[in-house]
């Protein structure tokens, strides 16, 4: 049974991405650092209780996982505060989080994967990486995401280790609750459906990358906006 | 660019084009300024502006009008129409008109100007051949009502790139300006107070480009633009559309 280590799997897409992959019959290694709405009963689940801040203890985190044959880069957080008065310690949890922690998981997964000339890892972007956030350095940790994207996929793509990502635009999740109303009004001026994303349509799409797309497929980011964001 | 340096600007007479003819003159170019019609335009036949009544759904007849006109250094492809249309109200001269104003011409003047750029630069061979700035719309990376003008606006995004890789290897440059919504007759034609309204709410400073701020552009890549800036697309849209 393959397996997938999902970050940020305690809620939102990653559960949803978590929910998908079980589907699919993988199991599926979930970490967070909040297990408190995570509602996955299945055997093919394992908890890792972690917060991703800890960036020296990655790598001998991964060394107790095993077989790791995708990994989902989910985690991400967001605060939203005025460019002038982000609070120091925030843009050190967003970087850590957001950029650090996912390079760190790719660095520590890539030589299994290459030994084995195998391997999937799909990293969670956004929109924001192309427009601008409010939040600062969400939008500029996710734009070094999706261009770390391109990177890890030259340096592994010989090895036949698949490197991409996906851009969700505002998916309905708490992060989505978090957005001020100007922005969720223009949200449903732009998409073509007129409705957010849903969750489980992106984690559809993370499932893809991460099982099944072709292979010559790599260093892509899928855009997942319907029109909220054509580039 | 050397003061006698020639300029053919198409859709001259008004909107962004009257605006690059005076953007172009302050910089000493003599100017050849063409469109299908002057009425109600304010430019006035000079020494240095030369007025071109030409319509450009005449693809056929461009290369024989290229050939009278002797030299040009720089070119920009400004003429464009849109109509507005929704896809199923098209009719097939609406069409043809539009790919042939905002295609097939700037194609084959591109075409025809490169020819005698390429003529003259055998002699000096070093700096810049010649320039040609496309006039191209944010409408080129998204989902337009109008969808043939969408279309013709992505087409010259890539006509830019195909023409920057054939021809800048001897010394021309191609480049294009992706502009947001710029005040002019076709806004208002087709941006009603409420769309105009919506739209502005996208852009940074909530107002329209000016025809003069997007001219200054222009100017720049026909007159100072660095060599190497070649199949570039140059966005100009206050933040309504970033990529």
């Amino acid at each position: 049974m393959p397996r997938a280590l999902i970050t940020g799997a305690g809620r939102g897409i990653g559960k949803e991405t978590a929910r998908a992959f079980l589907g699919a019959g993988w199991s599926v290694l979930a970490l967070d650092k909040d297990f408190s709405s995570f509602d996955l009963e299945d055997a093919g689940v394992q908890r890792i209780d972690y917060d991703l801040t800890n960036l020296a203890g990655i790598s001998p985190l991964v060394a107790t996982l095993g077989e790791i044959d995708t990994l989902v880069n989910n985690a991400g957080t967001l605060y939203c505060e005025p460019y002038d008065a982000i609070p120091e310690a925030h843009k050190r949890e967003i970087l850590a989080v957001n950029l650090e922690a996912p390079i760190a998981l790719m660095l520590a997964a890539a030589p299994q994967m290459r030994k084995r000339k195998a391997g999937r890892i799909v990293n969670v972007g956004s929109v924001a990486a192309f427009t601008g956030h409010p939040d600062l350095w969400y939008g500029a940790t996710k734009a070094a995401l999706l261009n770390a994207t391109k990177s890890y996929a030259a340096w592994l793509g010989r090895d036949g280790v698949l490197v991409n990502a996906v851009a969700p635009g505002p998916t309905l999740t708490p992060m989505y609750e978090q957005l001020p109303d100007s922005r969720k009004e223009g949200v449903m001026r732009s998409v073509y459906s007129g409705r957010p994303c849903t969750p489980q349509e992106v984690a559809q799409a993370i499932l893809w990358l991460g099982s099944a797309s072709p292979e010559y497929m790599n260093g892509m980011t899928l855009d997942v906006n319907n029109g909220s964001y054509p580039r | 660019m050397p003061g006698n340096s020639v300029a053919l600007v198409t859709g001259a007479a008004r909107g962004i084009g009257r605006a690059v003819v005076d953007a172009l003159a302050g910089d000493g170019f003599h100017i050849v300024a063409l469109d299908r019609d002057f009425e109600g335009s304010d430019l006035v036949e000079s020494g240095s502006l030369a007025l071109l009544k030409y319509d450009l759904t005449d693809v056929a007849g461009i290369a024989a009008l290229v050939a009278s006109l002797g030299r040009i250094d720089v070119l920009v492809n400004n003429a464009g129409v849109q109509n507005g249309l929704a896809i199923d109200d098209y009719t097939e001269a609406a069409r043809e008109r539009i790919l042939a104003v905002n295609l097939k011409a700037p194609v084959e003047l591109i075409r025809s100007v490169s020819r005698q750029m390429l003529e003259r630069h055998r002699v000096h061979r070093a700096g810049s051949a010649g320039r040609v700035i496309n006039l191209t719309s944010v409408a080129a990376f998204m989902a337009h009502t109008d969808l043939w003008y969408g279309v013709t606006k992505a087409g010259i995004v890539s006509f830019t790139r195909s023409f920057a890789a054939q021809l800048g290897p001897q010394g021309i440059q191609v480049n294009a300006i992706a502009p947001g919504p710029i005040d002019t007759d076709m806004l208002n034609k087709f941006a009603q107070p409420e769309r105009r309204a919506q739209l502005m709410q996208a852009v940074w400073s909530r107002r329209a480009g000016t025809p003069p701020e997007l001219a200054e552009v222009v100017r720049w890549l026909a007159s100072e633009a660095p060599v190497i800036l070649n199949g570039a697309v140059i966005d100009v849209t206050d933040g309504c559309f970033l990529r």
